[in-house]
């Protein structure tokens, strides 16, 4: 077979890729292959992270280009190179004793009989002298799969026009992540993530929404800016509920409940977790239990209706709790009075609603409101809900596994800015870390969204079965996301060289390869549309075609 | 492609007779005292199987090695003159040039290659004329077999053939382009010496 | 063996003692014959002369202008042609298989002036049938083998053919020059007695016929055909001018004084570029033979030398051809530096060299060799190719 023959058997699309080639010339499977360019390929046509196939003699094998460098066979290049106006010397030199060099990470192979099974991860390398090419339309739905009901169309790979898919069953079963420095687009980028959650039906969300971007719309630097939130788009999908009600209503937004916490559904755990956020000392946080034995339900109210330093006295003599920690204590939790939320005489069922909307597959998101810039309300509230509805779930989950009742449907729990209080030491110690630890043991996973990962608990970070890294400019966020991720130090190249918008590199389980991809568009009413959004003279048309078609009356053709 | 006999004198006219030949070489005499095609120029010998060469040296002097030439012309206005006034010089000096064979004609296709034997010996020899010039330069993979004799200087012969086959080319520059790019391939570690042959070839 | 040096530079010494002792001696004597030359008078010469002649039965050389006289170069024509013609052979070697001689002859020819070319060839003839390997008289029943000193003689008058030859193939309207190496007469042959039909072929026939054909030449152009001889060991007018001299005897058989040499007189006489006066040598043993076609000749300094041309006598009247050829040989003289260029030119065409002479006999074995005849080589040969102990 030619060379021609051999890059048209690749499925090579013309304009779907510039058309470069290269072929293998060593390498190995731990540090990836290197590839020559071809003479009359450009080194500036290949960028990192592009996806690539090369074919071997019986397999093909599907990568990603981790890096790129120049290179040369002779010292001369470097010693006397030709000056900038000799262009017949530039022309001879290139591509042949100058040339490109690409390392190309090996992660998939297909054998001609595997063709069913699709690719497996490559446990071998192709031989000197495969053919290396860009990775054609064709090849990018054999490895990601086309788009489904399962299969959520995410975004493109770079310089391509073909939809990625993410395999969201694949995606729901782990907890994950979405990391990236503000304004690069992980807040777009998490919206998609559940929608899709939310359109493929394998999940359902409930989004503790820090700053009120998910639910019925949120902010764009670009065109608008406004952009729609979940709400809008899948109206009879969503649930908004509210933490702040003025907030909703100045934005024009009536919730669907609003979420109020009584005193007494507080426990000593709840105030265990805000030992950051409220600088408690560890006695601190340790007099909560004592305060809770001692009063019972109704020990915080008691507690800050106490006044005096007499009463503190005793109470501390009483409990053997150091006086001044005691104090402490006291001041730290007057901040939670001023939280509107908070009802110091009212039991409220906050979690028996947003369990009911679930139960009923529909997607819940948690506007914070003004309390979102109050990092304890935002821990307290999403750790209390979080803690009870997990409770619940192993409960019912329990109960299936005996045979009795069925399985809870699979949660996905949306938390940010993780690395305030998933910090080391801390995170075992939370919900959160329970939940990424365990897996889906109780059908429960977290999607962490975040813009310092070095900040997070080292185990709940490697638990994450998908990350989502758009640009990240510092070198230990980005050791962050990329430890323990097989063949993690070539993917420093890639996630380096990211565009500051709207691209990402995606990683882990929910994906056969790492891929860089630019996410898909969010915010234009064909982004809207793509989604199934429909506005309301479109919805109209559709109630009046369903209708048509269920009771009849619209024959034809 | 075929090879014809030109008119004299010019390219694609006769020359001289090969008086010495082997497989990687050939000496032609000349038919005319300093009338050697120029350094760098596609020659061709023999009517049966026709061997093409590079021109790599040449030399005149005395036919008869024991008779060295003497100046005559110590008292003359010009060069000319010293010839005019010595005309037996014209017989009894000889012009000969090595050329370096580099491929040959089976049937009517050019091969790239030595022929499997040398030249016969008084063969006709002709420079080729543009036509069979472009044609042969379709190919340049002997360079680096010429860059390695041991006849005149490789180097200067080299470009000389390479400037000769440009000229003959609608896009000169591509072509020496082209086989820039195949020496510098053929020839790891000597990009320098590449790169001033390129040179001396379009200066 | 190898020389004994020792032995021979004794004796070389010797000999050195000789000559440096008797060069005073030569001095006088020459310092006497140039006076004579000087103070020559016509008519005391000739009645010395005849009575020379009488009393010796031999003649001496004749003036045809006052010996004492010299005369300058004239310009030579820009447009000219010179000729020359030089040969050498292989002799018979009865070491050979095959009796055969080779005659190989030389010729150049130069092409001055508009259109400067130059002709340079060879032509080589083996003598090999009985017929050509003799010299047999007119009814045939006498013959005389071709060798040695007749061998000589043939070869000089096939250079002397091959120079008519070339004369008569140049073209016209240009002056042209015809030398030959060495004298123009045949010479050699006064020394033992050859049969008189050898002579007849020689000189009557080869000799005559090739000067009749220069003479025929020389219609419609200016023709000068001469023999040049370089370093002349000649002294006829040395002893002519003996005759001349003070109280000398003139029944005494000449004198040579002390071995002094007509050259050597004339290098004393003779600015550079002239020639002397015309001379006729006389008495020659082959004048009978000559057809007529007597010479004569004139000394030359060309700078470097005095050296000898012998001209036919005729063309001593041929207007212009006299000068001609003295202007010639000057300016070939300076060309070739020393000895005219033309003459070495056909000198190097002619010359058999020992390679070749050895690859001759190669060729000539080999072919009989090809038919089956058998060669032996005499043990002589064999042991001068094979030298043992």
């Amino acid at each position: 077979m030619t060379r021609a023959d051999e890059f048209e058997s690749l499925g090579h699309d013309e304009g779907s890729q510039s058309g470069w080639s290269g072929s293998v010339v060593g390498g190995s499977l731990s540090e990836g292959l290197e590839v020559r360019l071809s003479e009359d390929s450009s080194v500036e046509d290949v960028k990192v992270g592009i996806l690539v196939t090369v074919q071997g003699r019986s397999r093909r094998f599907f990568g990603q280009v981790t890096d790129v460098n120049l290179s040369a066979s002779d010292r001369a290049v470097g010693e006397a190179p030709p000056g900038p106006s000799d262009s017949l010397l530039t022309s001879v030199v290139s591509g042949t004793v100058a040339y490109g060099m690409l390392r190309v990470e090996p992660r998939l192979s297909l054998g001609t009989d595997e063709g069913l099974e699709g690719p497996q991860p490559a446990k071998t390398v192709p031989p000197h002298f495969s053919l290396v090419a860009p990775a054609s339309e064709s090849d990018i739905e054999l490895i990601f799969g086309k788009e489904s009901q399962r299969r959520f169309w995410i975004g493109s790979p770079l310089d391509m026009e073909t939809k990625l898919c993410l395999d969201m069953g694949e995606l729901v079963k782990r907890s994950n992540g979405v990391f990236g420095k503000s304004g690069t687009g992980k807040t777009f980028l998490t919206r998609l993530l559940l929608a899709g959650i939310l359109q493929s039906g394998e999940a359902t969300n409930l989004v503790f929404d820090m700053q009120s971007e998910y639910g019925w719309q949120g902010y764009s630097e670009g065109s608008s800016g406004q952009v729609k939130g979940l709400k809008q788009l899948f109206p009879s999908k969503v649930a908004v509920f509210s933490l702040d009600e003025d907030s909703s209503r100045r934005r024009g937004l009536t919730p669907d409940y609003l979420v109020r916490i009584g005193y007494e559904e507080i426990e000593p755990a709840d105030i265990a977790i805000l030992r950051g956020a409220l600088d408690l000392s560890p006695q601190g946080a340790e007099a909560a239990y004592s305060l809770h034995s001692h009063y019972g339900r109704k020990w915080l109210a008691t507690f800050m209706a106490l006044s005096g330093s007499e009463a503190f006295n005793e109470l501390a003599d009483r409990l053997n709790i150091n006086q001044g920690a005691l104090s402490a204590l006291h001041r730290r939790l007057t901040r939670l009075e001023r939280f509107g939320f908070m009802d110091k005489s009212a039991v409220h069922d906050s979690v028996n609603h947003i369990l009911s909307y679930l139960d009923r597959g529909i997607h819940v998101v948690l506007e914070f409101g003004r309390y979102g810039r109050e990092l304890a309300a935002y821990i307290l509230v999403a750790n209390l809900l979080t803690r009870r509805i997990y409770d619940r779930y192993a409960a019912s989950k329990e109960k299936a596994l005996a045979g009795e009742g069925a399985e809870p449907a699979p949660l996905v729990i949306t938390i940010e800015e993780a690395h305030k209080f998933l910090t080391p030491g801390v995170a075992d110690q939370t919900i959160f870390g329970t939940i990424a630890r365990e897996m889906r043991k109780y059908n429960v996973t977290l999607l962490v969204v975040d813009q310092r990962p070095s900040g997070i608990d080292e185990e709940v970070m490697s638990q994450l079965g998908t990350k989502f890294a758009c640009l990240l400019d510092n070198d230990r966020d980005v050791d962050a996301v990329l430890t323990g991720v097989s063949g993690g130090r070539k993917l420093r190249h890639v996630l380096a060289s990211l565009d500051s918008r709207q691209q990402a590199l995606v990683f882990g389980h929910a994906v056969p390869m790492p891929v860089e991809i630019r996410t898909r568009d969010y915010g234009t009413p064909e982004s809207y549309k793509q989604l199934g959004y429909l506005d309301e003279g479109e919805r109209k048309e559709q109630v009046e075609r369903d209708a048509a078609d269920l009771f009849g009356g619209n024959s034809g053709p | 492609m075929t090879t014809s006999n030109g008119s004299s004198g010019v390219a694609g006219g006769r020359v001289g007779e090969v008086v010495r030949a082997s497989t990687t070489e050939f000496e032609t005499e000349c038919y005319e005292l300093y009338q050697s095609p120029p350094l760098g120029a596609l020659v061709v010998c023999g009517e049966e199987t026709p061997i093409f060469g590079v021109v790599a040296d040449s030399l005149t002097e005395s036919m008869d090695p024991t008779r060295p030439p003497a100046p005559r012309g110590a008292g003359m206005a010009s060069e000319r003159e010293v010839y005019a006034d010595n005309p037996q010089l014209s017989r009894l000096l000889s012009t000969r040039f090595t050329s370096l064979a580099v491929g040959h004609m089976s049937g009517s296709d050019i091969r790239w290659r030595l022929a499997p034997n040398p030249a016969r010996i008084l063969s006709f020899v002709r420079i080729c004329d543009d036509d069979e010039t472009r044609d042969f330069s379709a190919e340049v993979g002997f360079l680096p077999r010429l860059l390695d004799a041991r006849v005149g200087s490789p180097d200067e012969f080299v470009a000389a053939y390479l400037r000769r086959c440009a000229a003959v080319h609608t896009d000169p520059e591509s072509f020496v382009i082209r086989a820039g790019k195949e020496m510098a391939g053929m020839l790891p570690g000597q990009l320098r010496r590449v790169t001033a042959i390129l040179r001396t070839a379009t200066s | 063996m190898p020389l004994d040096l020792d032995a021979t530079a004794s004796q070389i010494d010797l000999m050195a003692g000789h000559i440096a002792g008797r060069r005073d001696d030569r001095e006088a004597a020459l310092r006497a014959v140039v006076a004579v030359l000087q103070a020559f008078d016509k008519d005391t010469y000739e009645e010395r002369r005849a009575a020379f002649a009488a009393s010796q039965n031999r003649s001496t050389v004749r003036f045809l202008q006052d010996p004492a006289a010299t005369f300058a170069p004239t310009t030579i024509p820009t447009d000219l042609t010179v000729a020359a013609v030089d040969g050498s052979h292989i002799d018979i070697d009865r070491h050979l298989a095959a009796r055969c001689f080779l005659i190989n002859i030389g010729v150049c020819v130069l092409t001055y002036g508009v259109g400067p070319d130059a002709d340079l060839r060879s032509a080589p003839r083996l003598y090999a049938s009985d017929d050509e390997l003799v010299i047999r008289d007119e009814i045939g029943e006498r013959s005389e083998r071709i060798d040695g000193t007749i061998l000589g003689a043939l070869r000089h008058v096939e250079e002397l053919s091959a120079a008519a030859n070339v004369i008569e193939a140049l073209p016209d309207g240009r002056p042209a020059v015809m030398l030959v190496d060495g004298p123009l007469t045949v010479a050699g042959l006064g020394g033992r007695v050859f049969p008189d039909f050898v002579l007849r072929t020689l000189v009557s026939e080869g000799y005559g016929s090739a000067m009749e054909r220069y003479r025929n030449a020389t219609e419609g152009r200016t023709l000068a055909v001469a023999g040049y001889t370089s370093l002349p060991g000649h002294d006829e007018v040395v002893r002519a001018l003996s005759l001349a001299l003070p109280d000398e005897n003139p029944d005494q058989a000449e004198p040579t004084p002390d071995g002094v040499l007509d050259r050597e007189v004339f290098g004393r006489l003779l600015p550079p570029g002239h020639r002397s006066a015309l001379f006729a040598s006389t008495g020659h043993p082959l004048e009978p033979y000559q057809q007529g076609h007597t010479t004569v000749n004139f000394y030359l300094n060309t700078g470097d030398e005095i050296g000898r041309a012998e001209l036919p006598a005729w063309a001593a009247d041929e207007p212009g051809a006299v000068d001609l050829l003295h202007a010639t040989l000057l300016d070939q003289c300076r060309r070739g530096g020393g000895y005219p260029t033309v003459l070495i030119e056909a000198h190097e065409q002619a010359i058999v060299n020992g390679r070749d002479r050895r690859t001759f006999v190669e060729l000539v074995e080999s072919a009989l060799a090809d038919r089956g005849v058998a060669t032996r080589t005499s043990e002589k040969n064999i042991s001068k190719t094979v030298r043992r102990i």
